[in-house]
Formats: C-alpha cells, sequence, structure tokens
C-alpha cells in the first residue's frame, strides 16, 4: 500500500502530570479515506485535532503527514471548527472570509475560485453579508467554504455539525460529503454523533475515556452515495452503529 | 406619533435654552459685573475666531499641537499595544510600570516638560502626547490579549505571516476596544492641550483665554470657552463617525450576541 | 473538590512570585534605561537627576515635611471636591433617569456643557470667584461631577424594570423604593463612576494648585522646579504618581469589599 496521508503512531500528551489526555493513540488514514473518529464527551477529541493539525506538539509520538512530520500545519490541510462563531473574521465579508483561504493566487483566479467555493456550499447569493448576518448553519457553510477553497487533500472537521440544528445537520452531512466525493477529498471528521460517524465515514475510529487511546476500529463498508433516509433503514447500518453505540456506550462505564 | 413626539421635545428643548439664554442676558443687564458681559459682544468675539486671520493665529496653533500630539498618541499607543498584547509572556514584565504610569495624574509631568524642553511646542505636543498615550496603549493591550485565540488557530492553518497575524487577526479584533481608549483619549488631550497654552504659550486658545481674562476682555473669554467646546464636539463626532464606519462589522455582531444572551 | 483547590494554591504562589520578580526586574529596566538617557548626554543632566538621588528627595520631602504638607493639601481639597461632586452627581443622575422630561429639557445644556475642557474654564472661574478655597472647589467639582453624573444615569436606567415591580408588589413606597432598589442596584454604576471623577479631582486639584500657586503638591513640584530643585521636582512626580495609583488602589479595593455581588467583581 502507498504512503498513507496521515499516520499517528503512539501519539501522547499531557497538561500535568495527573492530567494525561492522548495516551498512545495510533491510526492511519489512507488518501481519499473518509475518516470518523467518534468516543465519549470530553475524552480529547480536540487535543488529537489540535495534535493532528500540528497546531500543538504531542509530548511523546509522532504524526506523519504523507510520510513526513511537521512543525506548523501542512499546506494541504484545512480544518472546520465547531464554533463557527468564533472561527470567522466578524470583520470580513462571506467572500473576504472565504478569500483568505487562498492568497497566493492573483486576483482574477482567487475571485473565480471563491464564486466557486461559494457556490458549491449553496452560498453564493451570501457573499457580501457578513458572519453575524448569517444563520448558523449558513456560516458553518462559509467556514466550509473557506477551507476547500485552496483544493486541500485533507479536511479535518472538528464536530462541525454540533452547534446547529437538526435539519440543517442533515443538510450539512449531506453537502460534506458531496463535496469529499467531488472534489476527491480525504477527511476526518471528529464526533460524537455516532449516526453521523457510521452514516459518513469510511472507517470509524473509536476512542476510549480520557486518557484517550484507540479501541478499535471498524470499517464502514456501506456502499455510496448515501441517503439520509434508505442506507439508515439497511440491515447493515443498524449492525455497524448497533457495533459501535455498543463500543462507546462501554467506553463511558 | 414618533415625530409628534420629537417636536414636542425640540420645543422644550428650545423653550430651556431661550429661558437660559434670556436670564443671562437680563442678568448681564441688570447687574453689570466684570464676569457677566451680555450675549452680544460674546457672539461677536466668536465669529471674530472664525475669521481667517484670528482662526490662524489663534485657534490653529492649538489645534496643529493638538493633533500631532494626539496622532502620535494613538499611533505609538496602537502599535505598542498589539505588540505587548500579542506577546503576552512580556506582561509581567512591564505590567507595574504601566499601571504605575497610567495613575501619574497627567498634569504633573508638565513641569518636567517645561525643564526638558523649555516653553516650546516641542513642550506642548509631548505633553498631550504624554497624556493621552496610556488610554489607547491599555485598551490596545487589552484588546490583542483578549482577542480570540480560535481565530490565531484559523490563521495558523492559513499560513498567516506574522505581520498578517498582527494586521489581519489581532489589530482588528482588537479595534473596538481601541477606539474606546482613542475616545478617553481625546478629552485628555484637550484637556493637556489646554493646560499646556495656560502655563506656557505665547498662542493658541488657551493662552487667549488667559491673557483675556488678565485684561477682564470677559466676551472673549467667553468666546474662546465656547470655541474649546466646539472643537471638543466636532472631534468627537468625528471620532464617532469614523468608529461607526470602522466597526459596522463590530456593532451588529455584539448586537447578536446581545440578543442571544 | 478541596483537594483540587489545595493543589492549584499551591501551584500558584510559585507563580505569583514569578510575576512579583519579573515585575521588580522591569521597574529596575525602566530605571536603568533612565540612568541610560542620562548618560547619553542628550538631555543636561542636572535635568535629569540620578534616580537614586529622586528616590532620595522624594523620601526626605515625604519624612522632614514640605512635600508631605503639599500633599495633605492637595487631600483635603480632592476629598471635599469629590465628596461634592459625588452627592450632587447621584443626585443629577438619579433625577434625569427618573424625570424624562427633566431629561430631555435639559440634555442640550448637558451635551453643550460636556465637551467643554473643564480646565478651560479655570480662568472664568478666576473671574468669578478670584484665587482662593472656593475657586478651587468649584473647578474640582465641574470636572468630576459629570463622570458620576452619567454613570449613575446609566445605572438607574440599566435597572431591570422587574426588580421596580417586585418593589412595587412589596408595597414599597417612593423613598423606600429609592433607598431599597434604584440606589443598590445602580451602585456598580455608581462605583465606576467615582473611580473616574476620582482621578479627574485629582487632575483638577493640581493643576489649579499649578495656575493658581495655591498650596499642594502642583504648586510644590511647579515650585521646585523655578528654583532648580530638580531631583526634588521628580521626587514630586514620583510620589503624586503613587499617590493617584493609591487612590485607584483603594477605590478598587472599596468596591469588592462593599459589593462584592457586581459583576466587575465576579470574574476575579
Amino acid at each position: 500500500m502507498s504512503t498513507p496521508l496521515l499516520s499517528m503512531e503512539g501519539v501522547s500528551k499531557a497538561y500535568a502530570a495527573d492530567a494525561q489526555i492522548l495516551r498512545d493513540v495510533t491510526f492511519k488514514q489512507q488518501a481519499n479515506e473518509f475518516l470518523a473518529i467518534v468516543g465519549p464527551s470530553g475524552c480529547g477529541k480536540t487535543t488529537m485535532l489540535r495534535c493532528i493539525s500540528a497546531l500543538m506538539a504531542p509530548d511523546s509520538g509522532v504524526v506523519f503527514h504523507e510520510g513526513r512530520t511537521f512543525d506548523d500545519p501542512p499546506p494541504w490541510l484545512s480544518i472546520v471548527f465547531q464554533d463557527y462563531n468564533r472561527s470567522l473574521f466578524p470583520w470580513l465579508s462571506v467572500r473576504r472570509n472565504v478569500a483568505l483561504g487562498l492568497r497566493d493566487v492573483g486576483k482574477g483566479e482567487r475571485d473565480g475560485r471563491v464564486a466557486e467555493a461559494l457556490d458549491a456550499v449553496k452560498l453564493g447569493h451570501a457573499a457580501d453579508l457578513y458572519p453575524w448576518q448569517l444563520s448558523g448553519g449558513m456560516q458553518q457553510r462559509c467556514a466550509l467554504a473557506r477551507s476547500i477553497v485552496s483544493a486541500p487533500r485533507l479536511l479535518l472537521l472538528d464536530e462541525p455539525f454540533a452547534s446547529v440544528d437538526a435539519q440543517t445537520r442533515i443538510d450539512l452531512q449531506d453537502l460534506v460529503m458531496d463535496i469529499c466525493e467531488r472534489m476527491s477529498l480525504s477527511a476526518l471528521l471528529v464526533t460524537h454523533d455516532i449516526d453521523e460517524a457510521v452514516f459518513m465515514a469510511d472507517k470509524v475510529v473509536v476512542l476510549s475515556t480520557r486518557p484517550a487511546s484507540v479501541v478499535e476500529e471498524i470499517a464502514i463498508d456501506l456502499p455510496r452515495p448515501r441517503d439520509q433516509l434508505t442506507t439508515k433503514e439497511t440491515p447493515e447500518f443498524l449492525h455497524l452503529r448497533h457495533k459501535v453505540y455498543t463500543l462507546v456506550r462501554q467506553q463511558a462505564q | 406619533m414618533a415625530r409628534d413626539i420629537r417636536l414636542r421635545a425640540l420645543l422644550w428643548q428650545s423653550a430651556t435654552v431661550i429661558l437660559l439664554l434670556a436670564l443671562w442676558q437680563w442678568a448681564a443687564v441688570s447687574h453689570p459685573a466684570p464676569y457677566l458681559p451680555p450675549l452680544k459682544p460674546v457672539a461677536l468675539a466668536y465669529l471674530s475666531l472664525l475669521e481667517p486671520g484670528n482662526f490662524l493665529a489663534i485657534v490653529f496653533p492649538s489645534l496643529y499641537r493638538l493633533g500631532v500630539g494626539f496622532g502620535v498618541a494613538v499611533l505609538l499607543g496602537t502599535v505598542a499595544g498589539i505588540a505587548l498584547g500579542y506577546l503576552r509572556w512580556l506582561d509581567p514584565w512591564i505590567r507595574p510600570v504601566l499601571e504605575y504610569l497610567r495613575f501619574v495624574p497627567t498634569v504633573a509631568i508638565l513641569p518636567a516638560a517645561l525643564l526638558l524642553f523649555g516653553a516650546t511646542d516641542t513642550m506642548r505636543i509631548f505633553v498631550i502626547a504624554f497624556g493621552s498615550v496610556f488610554p489607547v496603549l491599555l485598551a490596545a493591550i487589552d484588546g490583542a490579549r483578549r482577542g480570540n485565540a480560535m481565530l490565531l488557530d484559523v490563521a495558523r492553518i492559513l499560513k498567516f505571516s506574522l505581520a498578517e497575524k498582527l494586521f489581519r487577526v489581532v489589530l482588528p479584533g482588537a479595534l473596538p476596544s481601541i477606539f474606546a481608549g482613542v475616545r478617553i483619549a481625546l478629552s485628555i488631550g484637550l484637556v493637556m492641550m489646554v493646560i499646556s497654552e495656560l502655563i506656557a504659550a505665547n498662542d493658541g486658545l488657551g493662552f487667549y483665554i488667559l491673557r483675556n481674562q488678565r485684561l477682564f476682555q470677559t466676551a472673549n473669554v467667553y468666546a474662546g470657552v465656547l470655541m474649546l467646546g466646539t472643537i471638543g464636539l466636532i472631534l468627537t463626532l468625528a471620532l464617532l463617525a469614523i468608529e461607526r464606519r470602522v466597526l459596522a462589522w463590530h456593532r451588529g455582531w455584539r448586537g447578536l450576541a446581545d440578543a442571544r444572551t | 473538590m478541596s483537594a483540587v483547590s489545595g493543589a492549584g494554591g499551591g501551584m500558584k504562589a510559585p507563580e505569583g512570585l514569578v510575576a512579583v520578580l519579573k515585575g521588580i526586574l522591569g521597574v529596575l529596566v525602566a530605571f536603568a534605561a533612565w540612568e541610560l538617557v542620562r548618560q547619553t548626554g542628550f538631555i543636561d543632566k542636572r535635568d535629569l537627576p540620578a534616580v537614586i538621588d529622586v528616590l532620595g528627595a522624594a523620601f526626605n520631602g515625604l519624612t522632614e515635611g514640605d512635600m508631605s504638607l503639599a500633599l495633605l493639601e492637595t487631600l483635603r481639597s480632592w476629598i471635599s471636591g469629590l465628596a461634592l461632586a459625588t452627592v450632587i452627581g447621584i443626585a443629577a443622575g438619579i433625577a434625569l433617569a427618573m424625570l424624562p422630561g427633566l431629561e430631555l429639557a435639559t440634555r442640550p445644556i448637558l451635551e453643550f456643557l460636556r465637551p467643554i475642557p473643564s480646565v478651560a474654564l479655570i480662568p472664568v472661574a478666576l473671574l468669578v470667584l478670584g484665587i482662593g478655597t472656593s475657586m478651587q472647589l468649584f473647578m474640582i467639582v465641574f470636572a468630576a461631577v459629570w463622570p458620576v453624573l452619567f454613570s449613575t444615569k446609566a445605572g438607574v436606567e440599566s435597572i431591570d424594570p422587574r426588580y421596580l415591580e417586585t418593589g412595587r408588589v412589596l408595597g414599597f413606597g417612593r423613598a423606600e423604593l429609592l433607598m431599597r432598589i434604584l440606589l443598590p442596584a445602580s451602585l456598580p454604576y455608581i462605583a465606576t463612576g467615582i473611580r473616574t471623577a476620582a482621578a479627574i479631582a485629582l487632575v483638577l486639584a493640581i493643576t489649579v494648585e499649578m495656575l493658581t500657586g495655591r498650596p499642594g503638591i502642583g504648586f510644590y513640584i511647579e515650585n521646585v522646579r523655578l528654583n532648580g530643585l530638580t531631583a526634588e521636582m521628580w521626587g514630586g512626580i514620583l510620589v503624586t504618581g503613587i499617590f493617584g495609583y493609591l487612590v485607584n488602589a483603594l477605590f478598587i479595593a472599596l468596591e469588592r469589599l462593599l459589593l462584592p455581588w457586581s459583576p466587575e467583581n465576579r470574574d476575579g
């Protein structure tokens, strides 16, 4: 097999002697793979994401991106954070927020690609509004557009749908899957929603309670494209969901 | 309905003003005193201050000093404040010195400035800048420190350079706080401008007011005070207008946050 | 729970000590910078005495009399001016907030008086009142009354109407409503206003002393400068700064003590 896109090898992180967050986390993600990481709430998923993105250095262990290590986020990586209202620049319009993701290309090309990204997230009509004028779902779509405008290879999603209402969440899930498919983009979704993980991912990594380590990796071999209704009604989906749910609940006890 | 209320408010307010002016005029005529000039000479003196020659000789020197001193303070305070606020580790080193300097009553520095620079424009500009730099500096430090840490993460993902981080993330985030500091700085700057001209100058509005007080030209004294009030009002309004433009994003953003809580 | 807070306390003490050490080092660096400027000869050494001489002059002035006497004079006019400004400011602030008609009618006058730099009225006050205690008092009160007035007004206006309704349900009369609800609920605002007013009152007291030669620390600083006693002048400025700092610290401590429920004291 070729070099994995992302490889975590024995990553540990502690904030103090008695506050270990990650312990010996090891897993791999192949290119074009949609990976979901689930675990009990408060198990250290955000810390792990910061280690993956090289925003934070682990105490021990190594994070490889395409076989290399990085001190700063690799250029092909982008993140969508959970707190959309704090991750968008409030003083910039939607269009200019998205354009920040693409600063090393000429203006003409940039305008075109920003417009494309906005169309991809169905936000073309709101390009000149400020973030505070948008609903939560629209703000998160703006953050998504900013993340994909640079055509990254790895998209990190930090509970991106946790702060929006149920209907918006379903729309966003479909949108993200569709975009990953079309742009052949690998995604790493961190979530506590088991339905969401099983529905969206090719592989689910289950974490233990704090200090988090990998309990099991479960391949999700449901056919694509997936549909919110039909896929979720198949016995295979229900079986996988049951399996992941049982594992997570065992951790919580 | 709303217009009706506004009209009535306007009527009441004009009535109060006219009543007070009438009272003043009546007192000035029936009980003449050196400190109570009738309205007409005050108005005439005020208008004469606006004549180009007088404006250039009396008002302009004050405006020039204020402009340079206040401008230096805003620039210096913002740049230093952003840098100090961004470099958090520096804070414990400079905090005691800053906390001390901010509470020095600014006038106390006047004799020292006189000693070091003499009765020059440098002295007046220095005093104005010294007085108004601290509100801006402290507000900028505060704004930069309270900045949103997640945006700095986003900036790292987006490969911002240090300059981009400072100018595109930290500075805009600190601007609301900085503007609040600048408003305080403006009023302090005005006070320092007047004091520095009262104590040592041979032109400017402060000097004009003091000289006319000594000559018992009281109409001129009141006209000078009125002119200072006018300047203060115009500058404050100008600042608010700039703020409304620059911080348009902030009002909506904050309004929404308020509505949520 | 107690174990956790105990551990936190144990962590904090050395950190606090380190911060204090860094702060002291910062002050020493500032002193060193002063000496450096002195050594460059850019400014006449007589105008910029050595730090040790300035500290000595401040110490001598405070222990041997004339500077501490001047400081006491300033303290006296400052306190009386601030007290008067506080009383007037609170009364006027409540009146303006409670009587919309009055607020409406007087708004042009307030908006007109506010942007005038208070010190510009010193010559006017000299004309009307001459040089003396009443003139200094008037100037301090005139300058310091605004922050108290406007913050009191803002405080009263910010009171949740439900408090007032609760008071009515409890059968409070007008006086009780004022003393039991309006005043306490707006106290955090008023306290902030008084703290601002205290700093302004100090500036005005010193300015009047400098300009009119009334005894006080302002006159002291200006007088020693005229007599070429530069170490004493810098010492006076140093002491004035410490005084200004202590005034603010005192008011913050009072707020903590008297208004522990104030939003400003909760997060600390």
